[in-house]
């Protein structure tokens, strides 16, 4: 029998560590062995959910994450520290010889995206980004149409993955974040369009400002993305919908195609089909499944079987560079070329 | 005093043509087959202008008739051209541009159009116009289009309202038939307020399934020929100058903006 990965979750910052966490304890693959997290009320909130889970005794806590990072039956790790840290977890878990799983966006700065890809692969250790939202089954479904060419070439691709004016604490301090809506968001809808297309961002551009609240960082923006198979992208990834927005968030999309336009609602559980095939003009595919699960279960999946995961430490580069050219783009009004990875 | 109509082909032909004919009388109206003459008591309706040879354009202008166009003429503006701005007066944009004052600081306006008939041009100026009725006048625009097939012809262009909020504008045209949509959203720091054609129509629901029925029994069109003939002078309405060159202004930055890796100036 294989024995499951054991996995440790370093830092609540992000909220999603939550629900990693539930995701930890609920796959067969892994064994969540350990979670580190300096700040007390974060820490109280992730041992309630080994509490719930049945876990506490099984699960050592730290509050320091080098004390973690250094233990010998760690096997993984999931990091969701604030944006600036990730550079720093990273490097030192590639060290220990850690796989790891970044919380998005991988980093604040291309030099640091670049030095966190390079140092996991020298050390042969696992280095994926956290884009669960690859892992929503509609998002499954799109990218296989598009994959089988069912409505033709892409044209284009229009997203949006906004959130209610509610971000506070690290993620509105650009020190910690690096950043605000545009940090934020635009890695998501960017990666979507990078894998439906299967094609690089190449030039950016970006309006953005700070509109909606009276915050250190940008709350509102927009994009368009010039994609080298020639499909254009644009994005709106604001902070600017009023608190009583009906989601949490979303990340929707019409994808233009020859013969048809997919649209997908990943908060809908569903995905729309207009097609131009008269006898069956529209259609509705249904889904419901955890996305969170299936980027943990992807994630071990890789660790076990030596392969890459899903999204890879350069699909989180791909999404660091293209927000570096939104932000020179936003400052100097003009289309920003976004560059390739330097092995590429 | 114009006592004929003449009708280019073209897009909306049907509806263009029912319009005048209810202020003028069908016999009044006919066709424009680019060898009539024209003087001072001729009107052409022409839905796009780049349908028409630049020498036909300049013949229009020259004759002293007055011209009702559906988007900017290439050449520039001359006061014989009346834009045809059928949403300015009813439809959904009408509609949330009275109420815009309701949504406090303004942050974000957008308008996509996807349209199955082939006019870009049209289509982009109507664009122009709503995002200009949803937000007031821009401040610059930056834009690409894609792919400029027969199949599929889409702009795409993000940009700034002088008062600072973010413009998105998605016009497409030559789309497959059923794709076609208006989508336009306006949001402040109290309120977002939003339109989609797909959930906004007014539907009967019976054995044969769903059929879209109009919103309004006013056509938009007849109600902007009928506010055309009541101005004074001729097709100028007073309201309405400024946002129409709001939008002229628009349209012309937005068409410098598609090959410029600057953001165009309106």
């Amino acid at each position: 029998m294989i024995k499951p990965v054991r996995i440790a979750a370093i830092s609540f910052d992000h909220g999603h560590q939550y629900s990693y966490l539930r995701a930890m304890l609920s796959i067969p693959d892994l064994e969540l062995v350990a979670i580190s997290e300096p700040n007390h009320e974060q820490r109280v909130r992730a041992e309630a959910m080994l509490d719930e889970f049945g876990v506490r005794d099984s699960v050592r806590v730290f509050s320091n994450h080098e004390e973690l990072i250094s233990c010998d039956d760690v096997d993984a790790v999931s990091i969701c520290s604030a944006n600036v840290m990730h550079h720093d977890l990273v490097m030192l878990a590639a060290d220990a010889g850690k796989h790891v799983l970044c919380e998005k966006p991988l980093a604040t700065s291309l030099s640091d995206a670049t030095a966190m890809v390079q140092k996991c692969a020298e050390s042969g250790v696992t280095l994926a980004t956290a884009y669960p939202v690859r892992h929503a089954p509609q998002v499954w479904d799109v990218r296989a149409r598009l994959a089988r060419g069912e409505l033709g070439k892409v044209h284009s691709m229009s997203m949006t993955n906004v959130l209610g004016a509610r971000p506070r604490g690290w993620f509105i301090d650009p020190a910690k974040s690096g950043g605000g809506a545009i940090r934020d968001h635009i890695v998501h809808a960017t990666d979507l369009m990078r894998w439906f297309s299967g094609s690089e961002v190449q030039q950016v551009y970006c309006e953005a400002d700070t509109l909606m609240r009276d915050i250190p960082v940008e709350d509102t923006g927009l994009l368009i993305e010039v994609f080298a198979s020639g499909a254009i992208g644009t994005c709106d990834p604001s902070w600017n919908r009023p608190t009583t927005w009906r989601k949490w968030g979303d990340v929707t999309g019409r994808i233009m195609c020859d013969h048809g336009v997919l649209e997908f609602d990943i908060t809908d559980h569903a995905i729309q089909i207009t097609s131009s095939d008269v006898t069956r003009p529209h259609a509705e595919v249904s889904f419901a499944a955890s996305m969170n699960e299936a980027l943990l279960r992807d994630f071990a999946v890789a660790v076990f079987e030596g392969r890459e995961p899903c999204a890879t430490g350069k699909d989180g580069w791909a999404g660091v560079a293209s927000t570096e050219a939104a932000y020179l783009s936003a400052k100097t009004q003009m289309f920003v070329d976004v560059p390739s990875y330097p092995d590429a | 005093m114009i006592d004929r109509v003449l009708i280019a082909e073209g897009g909306q032909y049907e509806r263009r043509r029912a319009a005048y004919e209810d202020v003028v009388g069908r016999r009044a109206v006919d066709t424009w087959d680019g060898n009539v003459f024209l003087d001072a008591r001729v009107l052409v309706d022409l839905y796009d202008p780049h349908e028409v040879p630049a020498a036909a354009r300049d013949q229009m202008i020259a004759s002293g008739a007055s011209i009702v166009s559906g988007a900017p003429f290439p050449e520039g503006t001359h006061p014989s051209i009346v834009l045809a701005c059928p949403s300015l007066t009813t439809g959904p944009v009408a509609l949330m541009a009275e109420d815009v004052g309701q949504i406090g600081r303004r942050t974000m306006a957008k308008v996509v159009v996807i349209d199955s008939a082939p006019s870009f041009a049209v289509t982009m100026f109507r664009s122009v116009l709503a995002l200009v009725m949803l937000g007031g006048p821009l401040d610059r625009l930056s834009a690409r289009r894609q792919p400029d097939e027969a199949s599929f012809d889409g702009i795409y262009a993000v940009g700034r309202f002088k008062d600072g909020a973010i413009a998105y504008m998605e016009a497409v045209t030559s789309c497959f038939r059923g794709a076609d949509v208006r989508i336009y959203e306006v949001m402040g720091r109290d309120q977002i307020r939003e339109y989609d054609s797909r959930r906004s129509t007014n539907r009967v629901i019976d054995d044969d399934g769903i059929r879209p029925i109009p919103a309004t029994l006013s056509d938009p069109y007849a109600v902007f020929v009928k506010d055309l003939w009541q101005a004074e002078p001729f097709g100028r309405s007073e309201q309405h100058v400024d946002t129409i060159g709001h939008a002229e202004s628009g349209y012309r930055a937005l068409t410098a903006a598609l090959h410029a890796e600057r953001a165009a100036s309106v």
